[in-house]
């Protein structure tokens, strides 16, 4: 198995960060997270696309980190999210993002 | 342009890091329950629970990669903070002060040189006893053109 973690830093105070599993040359689970930097320096999620139990969703979190809405989206690669969230950026946090 | 950061773990760090999850929530099946429990409501237990089940596994390898879409990480390096890491690829040591020692610095400079990497991913800190070790997973530092395509 492949664990791959990642972290772009699109801007000084916003990050995508990024975990894959790979087994057999595919990728088990992902979860892509959109966060930027909190009051007192912490990263906070904005906005999560993951498959865990393997149902593709995306999720979206306040600015106290309390999940307020979950969605169901089609299976998401890396590629996408780093496109969308390069394009969207902090506009996320009010967009409909299970559509795009 | 675009930076990226390689950095691998060893089979001593994959163990390090196994042992860190195991101080943070005790044992794999503890951090199941909460995970269960809370779900998306902690993005934080999902990946942590999904890398530890993974690490349990045999011949796993983990790897982790820091993309700096910006030029912010070229007003932080230094030839100084590039000695730090240069001497961590290559030499163990047992903390700040003994690093600063070694490299014949001013340990305030070094503290703060250590940090400012710290910020960036680019040095972790072990701890070992009452010893909080400085070292580095970089294997590897590209600079490239930025790609509009997302990295793999």
């Amino acid at each position: 198995m492949d664990i791959r973690k990642q972290r772009i830093w699109i801007h000084k105070d916003e990050i995508l960060d990024v975990l894959e599993i790979e087994k057999d040359g595919k990728i088990k689970y992902y979860s892509y997270s959109y966060k930027i930097k909190g009051k007192g320096g912490a990263w906070i999620p904005v906005v999560r696309w993951d498959n865990v139990d393997q149902t593709p969703h995306v999720d979206r979190y306040d600015e106290n980190r309390a999940l307020v809405e979950q969605k169901p989206c089609r299976e998401k690669s890396l590629k996408e999210i780093s496109k969308l969230v390069g394009i969207f950026r902090r506009n996320l946090m009010t967009m409909d993002v299970s559509e795009l | 342009m675009q930076t990226e950061i390689l950095k691998s773990y060893s089979k001593e760090q994959i163990e390090a890091e196994k042992k860190r999850l195991e101080r943070k929530y005790e044992s794999l099946e503890n951090l199941h329950q909460k995970f269960q429990f809370i779900k998306c409501g902690n993005p934080e237990y999902v990946d942590d629970y999904m890398v530890w089940k993974a690490l349990n596994e045999e011949e796993t390898s983990l790897k982790e990669k820091i993309v700096l879409k910006n030029l912010g990480i070229y007003q932080m390096m230094s030839p100084k903070r590039m000695e730090i890491i240069d001497y961590l690829s290559s030499h163990s040591t047992k903390s700040i002060k003994t690093l600063a020692m070694e490299l014949k610095r001013d340990y305030k400079n070094v503290y703060d040189d250590v940090k400012a990497l710290e910020k960036f991913g680019l040095v972790e800190f072990v701890i070992q006893g009452k010893n909080k070790r400085p070292i580095t997973k970089i294997e590897h530092i590209s600079v490239q053109p930025d790609r509009k395509s997302a990295q793999k």
